[in-house]
């Protein structure tokens, strides 16, 4: 090699995450921008689905169309995160990628870590980018009814103590509804964790689908249609969620805690699932 | 010479598949070492466990005198590594591919790694490809892209996982001639099916199979003193003139061809051609109608070696 040799130094450290910011870099690439604005455009049309047909009705109808919007909107989150996540890494270590990458001198936990921390950046964009662009729409509703929406009613609601907004029918203050998407991102997160884990653990991609979808599928069950998921778990967040939308007193604390709990515990388990993973 | 590959029984066991048996390998610092095997023999495997991919069920593995276990990230920031089916970010450009690999091993200012990455690109060739997507390479260009992201750290030791599978005659004579030119700077171990490339440019040899190495060495040592020479006779006994052939001290065998030649093989070129003929003399009515000489090649000795069992 001709470079002189003092201009480049070979990288001695022992970085127990040695590789991780390489890697965020590339993870980042795969999310942004094509990943996120699919979903992104994905909630939205499902809120355009959900808001257009009750625009006729002259009377309140927030609270219907939030509770709609928001189990549709979970529902469609957790299966694209699924969807999107399941080949994460099985689909590298059979491509053989992932073999490749450990045999440089990156820590095997800098590739979870990465991918897992790319990930929630992503969800993180997503979700407050979505519910963003949805809450002056819910605010025009829960001011006016739902008849059309209206452009100005943001500039009217942004002219206003943010205090006042909670005045408007049902619509959840800046506050609660930050709260409400901060508990959805961890739900989330939840699920990255998951599918890391179920990615390092089994071989098949198939296997780590299913069982993902199947994931999604207690979660909503039990914590959209029945409403009987316990407090402290991922399910508790979507429970929470639409106990807000239907104007109820919910507590996020709890279930986000639980959520972050397991989240650290599934991404513990992944690292250490992949760590011990022979990649051949 | 210090070694920079040393296994000591190594073993690994695939459920019921026994892939390794207690491999003992050793390859000398600075060497050009070709790894040779059958199908199956066990040669990805080695290197899957030298590259920390694997863990070995028994045994033990160095690289330059460090534990692969407890030295994992030290040790690999002084190989690169070329696996077989290399896959690298498909959607990234090959310009891409090469600055992540050289910012995993190198540090220092920016324009320093893209220098690196520069020279890179044109040593393997891929100047025209630089801004192509990897899914876009063809499997040549593939590989030289793959041998490019092994060199580009600088690494004392180079191991390359059949690194001129699926390539043409064309892409064949460029790898070779990339590993002749790194030769001078890094000890490199690759593991290849071609004989005759690895004849060409190893100076030293593992032959494994079934899991075990069954020789290693100089290439000299097996290919340097030996010699064939391939003789026709006309007249005479011929199979008696053979028999006090095979009984003098520099012959290792004799062998009838379908030819009607005799192919002798010698263990001293000096000798065998100082006295093949004086031997051969002495009989009545007996002519030599050719005598020429034969290299031994790798080839014989690979089939010596591991006979019938390759299933290339």
């Amino acid at each position: 090699m001709k470079t002189e040799a003092a201009a480049l130094e070979r990288i001695e450290r022992r970085d127990p995450l040695r590789g991780f910011g390489g890697l965020l870099g590339v993870e980042l690439r795969v999310w942004f921008p094509w990943r996120v604005l699919f979903l992104i455009a994905a909630g939205l049309v499902v809120f355009a689905l959900i808001y257009l047909p009750w625009r006729g009705f002259e009377v309140n109808q927030l609270g219907p169309l939030m509770i709609g919007f928001l189990a549709f909107w979970i529902a469609i989150l957790l299966v694209s995160s699924v969807a999107l996540t399941e080949g994460a890494v099985l689909g590298e270590i059979e491509r053989g990628t992932a073999s490749w990458l450990v045999a440089m001198p990156i820590a095997r936990p800098a590739v979870i870590l990465a991918k897992f921390a790319a990930g929630a950046v992503g969800l993180a964009v997503t979700v407050f980018a979505t519910g963003g662009a949805v809450y002056p729409v819910l605010a025009d509703a829960a001011k006016r009814g739902i008849t059309e929406f209206r452009a100005e009613a943001v500039f009217e609601l942004a002219s206003q103590p943010i205090g006042q907004w909670g005045a408007y029918t049902r619509l959840p203050s800046w506050g609660i509804y930050i709260a409400m998407l901060l508990s959805l991102w961890t739900l989330l997160l939840f699920f990255a964790a998951l599918m890391m884990l179920l990615g390092s653990v089994v071989r098949s991609r198939t296997a780590v689908f299913g069982l993902g979808l199947v994931a999604a599928g207690v979660i909503l069950a039990t914590g959209v249609l029945v409403g009987s998921a316990a407090p402290a778990s991922p399910a508790g967040i979507a429970r929470a969620v639409i106990d807000i939308a239907q104007g109820k007193e919910a507590a996020l604390i709890t279930p986000v805690i639980g959520t972050l709990l397991a989240t650290a515990v599934a991404l513990a388990l992944a690292v250490w699932a992949f760590n011990r993973r022979e990649l051949t | 010479m210090s070694t920079a590959i040393e296994t000591r029984g190594l073993r690994k066991r695939f459920r019921r598949v026994e892939a390794l048996r207690g491999a003992d390998i050793e390859v000398p610092e600075g060497s050009v070492c070709g790894f040779l095997g059958p199908n199956g023999a066990g040669k990805s495997t080695t290197m899957e466990i030298l590259m920390g991919l694997i863990r070995p069920s028994g045994g033990w593995a160095s690289i330059f005198g460090s534990d692969l276990g407890s030295d994992g990230l030290d040790v690999r920031s002084r190989i690169g590594y070329l696996p077989q089916d290399a896959s690298f970010f498909p959607r990234a450009r090959v310009r891409d591919v090469l600055r992540f690999v050289a910012r995993r091993y190198l540090t220092g200012a920016r324009s320093a790694i893209e220098d690196r990455v520069d020279e890179t690109i044109e040593m393997v060739g891929l100047e025209t490809l630089a801004d192509r997507r990897v899914k876009a390479l063809s499997g040549g260009e593939r590989q030289r892209l793959g041998i490019g992201q092994a060199v580009i750290g600088g690494p004392d030791l180079l191991i390359l996982d059949e690194p001129s599978v699926g390539l043409d005659p064309e892409g064949r004579r460029q790898v070779l001639d990339l590993l002749e030119r790194f030769r001078e700077e890094m000890t490199i171990f690759y593991s290849s099916h071609v004989l005759d490339d690895v004849e060409r440019v190893a100076d030293h040899i593992v032959v494994i199979d079934r899991g075990v190495i069954v020789e290693q060495g100089p290439m000299e040592r097996y290919l340097g003193g030996r010699v064939t020479h391939r003789i026709a006779l006309d007249g005479g006994d011929a199979r008696a003139a053979m028999e006090r052939i095979e009984r003098e001290s520099w012959v290792n065998g004799v062998r009838a061809m379908r030819t009607g030649e005799w192919e002798i093989e010698s263990t001293d070129r000096q000798a065998a051609e100082k006295n093949l003929l004086r031997v051969l003399a002495v009989t009545d009515s007996l002519r030599v109608v050719s005598l020429r000489p034969m290299q031994r090649s790798l080839e014989d000795l690979y089939v010596d070696l591991v006979g019938g069992t390759n299933e290339d």
